[in-house]
């Protein structure tokens, strides 16, 4: 079942429209330096984007489209202050802010060894921080990891951590218990809760794109099927804030684009989505708001476009020439 | 190793419900080896005291059997990774609750359900450590409160030489109804299958599913809103139940308990049995409790004496050759030797953190979920 099966023929389009304006989007911003220098993108990996914009606009010039776009509210539901933690001497976070949007699609991108990943694990409650305030969904984010998963924060993880000797469905139904049992909605389709755990896991499977079978042990999936029920054990616990760690990363060119088409409807649907990601034409092509971290501090934040011409990110990743 | 795996096959899954001629056959041969497997083992089990008289005393049964108990109970921490040293310990605050409640003038069957309840404090205080500390760390701190509770607790009120020497109580007798020595063997044998059935369903239940998760990967477990320590907790408490009613049976069986019989370092052996079994699995640590607890009694009985001594040798050599040659332990033999028998072919593959640990300590830290792992995103 693909995405198209899964959301209502409005929402469908609603996301269809979303996408091909940030497909055009995307393009407008590659390659364009005005200002002398600009993040090099390879024209090969923004060409992804291409067969989905098409198609999605081929949706569009058919018309049946609503006349607005969902009115989807958009309100910050995280907002993270002056976190900072240290490993030894060194200081894998050192200040840093952050805001997320419902709705939006935040991307923490960075070097290696930025701390992106230190981040991800402090707002999940896997490390604790020593400084710093979250506030998430309006309330102060504290607690054990099983507590901030109960309130809505999802997330995935660098490398694929599925229960290898439980099958595909056990995997998925952990998250629907918690959704059910910490009483959540989905967001980004509020019919799957009405529905068994098992038709729930199936459908959100299907959604991020896995084929494979369900009753296989997951251990014995290829990495790139990892991934993909990773993110739906991650949406069947009803997250309001997704959080991506490098979900493309081992993913075909196929996969990939199946995967920015699916981060877009979702986001459109409602969900809040934090992504980190080393490629860089991904990251431009679907975040709304950017955060660069480089040695645990924010160099820059700002919509891609403006990201592109940072000179600080710009010499954080390709260097300065002396 | 994954239970709700094996109830839902990817064959179950698929629409073709109705099965085809061969498999048919297959299900057929397997529904009557079943029976005939579980018949065959009533009647071992049922006739076992007499089955084996030609051997010595049914006390070497009886032996076998609580330390069958003693065994389960290391084995079902292995659902959660880690290995417990506190078992000795915990047997030893059984054996008194019962001389307690003997004492009070308590009937057997209050006896019991009350030593299963004393044994929760003990079993929170370990978990305290089980929420903090894991693998070795965690078996260190379980081996130092077993080493505390002996110098302390038992010495002064079990006495060294034997006995309750601290105390004027009178020795642990055997409930009434159950003073012969078969009627003792069948209580014995049946709050052991009692206790196996248990952890069975536990294992075969959601809450299973959960520990092997658990197992796999913590920082998974808890970041999807499942609370790993409810979950260690549990594990904790049942296995100290376990090992408490065990120490409660092995009073009843002595009589006469010296605290030197507590000695922690016992309960290396007891992890050692329980790897030889399948850590882990109920019936491998069932299985290997009461063989490697009977057998070598048996011995020093049919050698009249001669062989005491070399008890620890046979169990040494067996658990050896386990290791070497079949790292899933009795479990994972008595799996294939059970599949080929119903012909359903190669058992599937499972990971068991402890077998593999044997062989590739690398590609256990890859299965079992994984510190290195979890430190690597970090």
């Amino acid at each position: 079942m693909s995405p198209r099966e899964i959301f209502s023929p409005e929402a469908r389009a609603r996301a269809a429209r979303f996408m091909a304006e940030r497909g055009h989007a995307v393009r407008k911003g590659n390659g364009h330096n005005g200002h002398g220098r600009t993040l090099v993108l390879d024209p090969q990996k923004l060409a992804r984007f291409e067969p989905a914009r098409s198609r999605l606009a081929g949706q569009l010039a058919k018309g049946g489209l609503p006349a607005r776009r969902r009115e989807v509210e958009r309100r910050e539901i995280l907002a993270v202050e002056d976190l900072a933690i240290h490993f030894g001497g060194v200081h894998a976070l050192d200040g840093v802010n952050l805001t997320a949007r419902t709705a939006e699609i935040a991307g923490v991108i960075g070097p290696n060894g930025a701390g992106k990943t230190t981040f991800f694990n402090c707002l999940s409650g896997l490390l604790t921080p020593d400084r710093g305030q979250i506030s998430f969904d309006g309330h102060k984010l504290n607690g054990s990891p099983a507590t901030r998963g109960r309130h809505g924060l999802g997330r995935t993880f660098q490398t694929p951590r599925l229960f290898g000797s439980l099958s595909v469905l056990d995997n998925l139904i952990f998250g629907c218990r918690t959704a059910d049992s910490a009483r959540r909605e989905y967001v980004f389709d509020p019919g799957l809760r009405r529905l068994s755990h098992e038709e729930r896991s199936a459908r959100l499977a299907r959604m991020v794109g896995f084929r494979g079978e369900l009753g296989a042990p997951a251990g014995s999936l290829p990495f790139g099927d990892l991934r993909t029920v990773e993110l739906a054990r991650a949406l069947c616990g009803a997250p309001s804030l997704l959080m991506l760690d490098e979900p493309a990363s081992g993913l075909d060119v196929s996969q990939a684009e199946d995967f920015i088409e699916l981060l877009r409807s979702l986001s459109d649907l409602g969900l809040s989505i934090l992504l980190i990601e080393h490629d860089m034409s991904l990251v431009m092509g679907v975040c709304d708001y950017i955060t660069v971290l480089d040695f645990g501090q924010v160099i820059a934040e700002g919509p891609p476009s403006e990201i592109q011409r940072d000179e600080a990110v710009i010499e954080a990743y390709l260097g300065r020439a002396d | 190793m994954s239970t709700v795996m094996e109830r839902r096959a990817p064959s179950e899954l698929s629409p073709e419900k109705a099965p085809a001629g061969p498999k048919r056959s297959l299900i057929n041969r397997r529904s009557v080896l079943r029976t005939l497997g579980l018949l065959a083992l009533t009647t071992f089990v049922l006739t076992m005291p007499f089955d084996m008289n030609w051997a010595g005393s049914s006390f070497a049964l009886d032996y076998g059997v609580i330390i069958g108990m003693i065994v389960l109970s290391v084995s079902v921490l292995g659902w959660i990774g880690e290995f417990t040293l506190a078992v000795v310990a915990q047997m030893g605050f059984g054996l008194v609750v019962v001389n307690l409640l003997q004492n009070a003038g308590m009937p057997f069957l209050v006896i019991i359900p009350v030593v299963i309840l004393s044994s929760i404090p003990i079993s929170i205080l370990l978990g305290v450590f089980a929420l903090r500390l894991r693998g070795v760390y965690f078996a260190i701190a379980t081996l130092a409160f077993g080493y505390m509770a002996q110098k302390t607790f038992f010495q002064s009120y079990l006495g060294v030489q034997g006995g309750f020497g601290g105390t004027d109580s009178k020795a642990i007798s055997r409930p009434a109804g159950f003073q012969g020595s078969e009627s003792f063997y069948y209580l014995l044998m049946g709050s052991l299958l009692l206790m196996a059935v248990i952890c069975w369903a536990v294992k075969r239940s959601w809450i299973g599913t959960s520990l092997t998760a658990l197992r796999e990967s913590e920082a998974a477990f808890s970041v999807l809103g499942h609370s790993p320590g409810a979950y260690k907790l549990f594990t904790i408490c049942l296995s100290g139940a376990i090992a408490t009613v065990a120490g409660a049976y092995f009073g009843m069986l002595q009589g006469l308990v010296p605290s030197n019989y507590f000695q922690p370092a016992l309960a290396v052996l007891y992890f050692g049995f329980a790897v030889a079994g399948g850590m882990g699995s109920v019936g491998g640590a069932v299985v290997a409790g009461v063989a490697f607890g009977a057998i070598p009694k048996y011995f020093d009985s049919l050698s009249e004496g001669k062989l005491v001594g070399y008890d620890q040798f046979f169990i040494g050599v067996v658990a050896l050759a386990v290791v070497l040659w079949a790292p899933g332990g009795f479990a994972d033999i008595g799996r294939r030797i059970w599949r080929r028998l119903e012909g359903s072919g190669p058992p599937p593959a499972t990971v068991s953190t402890f077998e593999i640990d044997v062989r590739d300590p690398a590609a256990a830290a890859a299965a079992a979920g994984t510190a290195e792992r979890d430190g690597a995103d970090v």
